[in-house]
């Protein structure tokens, strides 16, 4: 059973998963069955140094750069509509791989388009997005965005943060205005 | 009072809930009770004009207005299986939802406003509309305000939730309909709107019609819950009351007036086979009036003409918002508007019953005249008339 966060509830990882090397975000949601346009959700990730900001553009892991230059944090993939069970887009981070200088990984949400679609998470069915262990598949947190974002089109779902030699997961849950592009000038990505 | 913006939810603490559709100009509203995966389980979980109570009374519709629908919806009778209600609109004459005026779902509890979702309906091709969904969250159960839908209108949305429309064009066989006792799934959602460009509908001939039902309804004007017993003297009062009445003929060729005005209430069961049910004086009661025909008994009557006249208050028919229902056992349900009234007429021909061969031949008249007289010598029925009142 998942920790049910609240706003910047904390997770130590070294507790709740101890022998945790691959963390895994899922995002997932229903795809549209009334007429208009699709849901497009995008799970992206910031690879941020001790001022908040991305290391560089190319920390910035999200559907047009899938890589990370270390090759620590992986994205899966982008699902343009929410089609098929379970996890829709997740995005793989190897903690022991990531960089020293990386000291936080900051996770968002984002609505593709939300305002010309004008699209809320309320409007997407069972939308959510998780975090979990990839060795065991216990999850560690969980948002369900239909419910507890509704009105929101961006996220911030949560951050994994190093303290000390441990990493620790911190739900965020703070909605976010103007899209992805604001979420990634908020951390210094040129857009 | 909050307003809800799309996709919003809010948790639902009262047991007993009005749910409010309002529209501006005529729709559709229907509610589905939803089981596992969204879907319903019989013809029981929709409740709309053709079925406005389910078995255990949990939801019970009406139309408190031409355009305005409301829900009462009783949570703690809901069975634990119901994991959702769908309150939904369709278009029919004003269609898709860019041509109403307007859209709104509201939400109230002892009389209070709980909460309020304004559509925008600019651009929207939708025909058939999600408005909002009561739905089970953990303990508790919440309201969220969609305003999805579908463009292809009640068929798509019927089949969402599981339930299979039948597929036949007006005029209708008599197949399954909405019916307690049936135990297909399938739910004839036909409803024959009679108009200006369709004026009229044959029903095929059958050998017992049963109890043929029409219906009057009108819009109810709000009560003050609090007067002054001076009041009357300096105001108005707003109501209308509009009378139900009809014109008989039998095959014998007697004619016969069934109206409230002179006591002439009829009878159902023996000669003229026609029956008016009390009389509606304050437009409290919710049903509106009623007159049925003994459906039996169709093989003696020759023609049945429905009209509706202004017994009190102001002769004005679109606020008046008449609605007439005709509704024959296992048969689609016919309606017609008082729409195009002329204000200083304050009497409608609504439509005509005739017997044509054994079938019964439903004719939209929807013309105004200033008396029955009048009336009478448009059609030829050749009645005497004097001054009366109830």
């Amino acid at each position: 059973m998942a920790v049910s966060l609240v706003k910047g509830g904390n997770v130590s990882l070294t507790k709740e998963a101890p022998t945790m090397t691959v963390a895994m975000v899922g995002l997932g949601w229903d795809a549209r069955v009334t007429d208009g346009q699709a849901f497009d959700l995008d799970a992206s990730l910031f690879m941020v140094s001790e001022n908040d900001k991305v290391l560089s553009d190319s920390h910035f892991i999200f559907f047009n750069n899938k890589t990370s230059p270390c090759g620590s944090v992986e994205h899966q993939g982008d699902n343009l509509t929410g089609e098929g069970d379970g996890d829709d887009e997740q995005l793989k981070i190897n903690l022991t791989q990531v960089p020293a200088d990386v000291k936080k990984l900051v996770f968002s949400v984002t609505i593709y388009d939300a305002e010309k679609r004008k699209q809320n998470f309320g409007m997407v069915s069972n939308s959510f997005i998780r975090i979990f262990n990839n060795d065991t598949g216990v999850e560690i947190a969980r948002f369900d965005l239909s419910e507890d974002a509704s009105t929101e089109t961006a996220m911030i779902f949560g951050e994994l943060y190093r303290h000390g030699s441990e990493w620790k997961f911190k739900a965020v849950g703070q909605g976010f205005a103007g899209g992805l592009a604001a979420v990634a000038a908020n951390y210094g990505v040129s857009i | 009072m909050i307003n809800l913006s799309l996709g919003a939810n809010i948790v639902l603490n009262q047991g007993v809930i009005n749910i409010k559709i309002n529209s501006g100009l005529p729709v559709d509203a229907s509610a589905f009770r939803l089981f596992a995966n969204d879907k319903v389980k019989d013809d029981l979980d929709m409740i709309f004009y053709g079925q406005p109570k389910n078995q255990d009374a949990s939801i019970i519709w009406q139309q408190t207005h031409n355009n305005n629908h409301e829900f009462r919806v009783d949570l703690t009778k809901l069975s634990a299986e119901v994991q959702k209600i769908a309150f939904t609109i369709t278009c029919d004459q004003y269609s898709p939802i860019s041509q109403l005026k307007n859209l709104s779902i509201q939400l109230d509890c002892n009389n209070e406003v709980i909460a309020l979702g304004e559509v925008d309906i600019n651009n929207r091709q939708e025909k058939a509309l999600i408005m909002g969904e009561i739905y089970r969250r953990n303990t508790e159960w919440k309201f969220r305000f969609i305003a999805q839908g579908f463009n292809g209108g009640l068929k798509p949305l019927a089949e969402h939730f599981g339930v299979n429309v039948i597929d036949e064009p007006t005029p209708p066989v008599p197949t399954s309909t909405v019916n307690n006792t049936t135990t297909s799934s399938s739910v004839n959602l036909n409803k024959i709107s009679l108009s200006k460009d369709r004026t009229s509908v044959s029903l095929s001939k059958r050998n017992d019609y049963g109890k043929i039902g029409i219906n009057l309804n009108w819009n109810k004007q709000e009560q003050p819950t609090k007067k002054g017993f001076l009041s009357e003297f300096f105001n108005r009062s707003p109501n209308i009351d509009l009378d139900l009445a009809a014109f008989v003929r039998l095959k014998d060729q007697s004619i016969h007036v069934i109206q409230a005005l002179g006591n002439c209430f009829g009878s159902f069961q023996s000669p003229c086979y026609v029956e008016l049910m009390g009389d509606d004086r304050t437009g409290a009661n919710q049903d509106g009036e009623w007159i049925y025909i003994n459906g039996s008994h169709w093989n003696n009557i020759d023609e049945v003409l429905i009209y509706t006249f202004i017994y009190e208050g102001l002769p004005n028919w679109s606020q008046a918002d008449g609605v007439v229902r005709i509704h024959v056992p296992d048969q689609p349900v016919i309606e017609t508007f008082l729409t195009d009234g002329n204000n200083s007429n304050i009497l409608c021909a609504i439509a005509r019953l005739k017997n044509d061969n054994g079938a019964i031949n439903v004719e939209r008249i929807n013309r105004y005249f200033r008396s029955q007289r009048e009336l009478d010598y448009a059609y030829g029925w050749g009645f005497r008339w004097s001054a009366g009142r109830k």
